[in-house]
């Protein structure tokens, strides 16, 4: 992270948190095709308990006939609407690195 | 209605929608904001992830009156009113596509 990405923090680190949560979720709807709901594997139920609180408020606007794996493929969509509308305000207020020039 | 034709009827009306809305032209001009980095930015690509993502938000905003109206008459579960609910959404989001459809 150069001195560019902490000049513009304000920016950098939504997005990169938003764009990691974006690849978490569809880490999860690939990886939710393979393995099964119920597996043991401390590995798997500590990701799925990682990822449960976006899940959680992403169930409350989503059917409940709606599967887990599908659920974080919606997740995944809706992080994307959210950091598109970030990235859309940031540059409307000039806030984007290199826009300024 | 059948559960499991409201399902596939959700699907066809998401699908025309994703392809004829004028929404997914809209989509398409903001690639630049929403493309992954990762993919070679082209013109074909990006227009067929806009329509994907365009047929993904039609079932996710339809699906959200759907959910208000589980949450809203406390039903434990979907059901096949709860489906019906989440086509019609669907259907009303669909009507700027007839447009091109019928063109």
């Amino acid at each position: 992270m150069d001195a560019q990405f902490w000049e513009y923090w304000y920016f950098e680190v939504p997005d990169l948190v938003l764009a990691a949560l974006i690849y978490l979720m569809l880490l999860r709807a690939v990886l939710g095709l393979a393995i099964p709901a119920g597996s043991p594997s401390p590995a798997w139920r500590a990701f799925c308990r990682f990822n449960a609180p976006v899940l959680s408020v992403v169930a409350c606007v989503t059917p409940r006939s709606v599967p887990t794996t599908l659920l974080a493929l919606f997740a995944a969509v809706w992080l994307v609407l959210l950091r598109t509308g970030f990235v859309i305000a940031m540059s409307g207020l000039g806030w984007v690195p290199g826009l300024e020039d | 209605m059948d559960r499991e034709l409201s399902i596939f009827l959700l699907g066809a009306i998401c699908l025309v929608n994703g392809i004829f809305s004028p929404a997914a032209v809209a989509i398409w001009t903001f690639a630049p904001a929403w493309y992954p980095g990762f993919l070679p930015l082209t013109a074909d690509l990006s227009f067929y992830l806009a329509a994907l993502l365009c047929v993904l938000l039609t079932l996710m905003a339809s699906g959200v009156v759907a959910a208000l109206f589980e949450r809203l008459t406390r039903r434990p579960d979907s059901d096949e009113k709860s489906l019906l609910v989440w086509c019609i959404a669907a259907g009303i989001l669909t009507i700027p596509a007839l447009d091109r459809l019928f063109a």
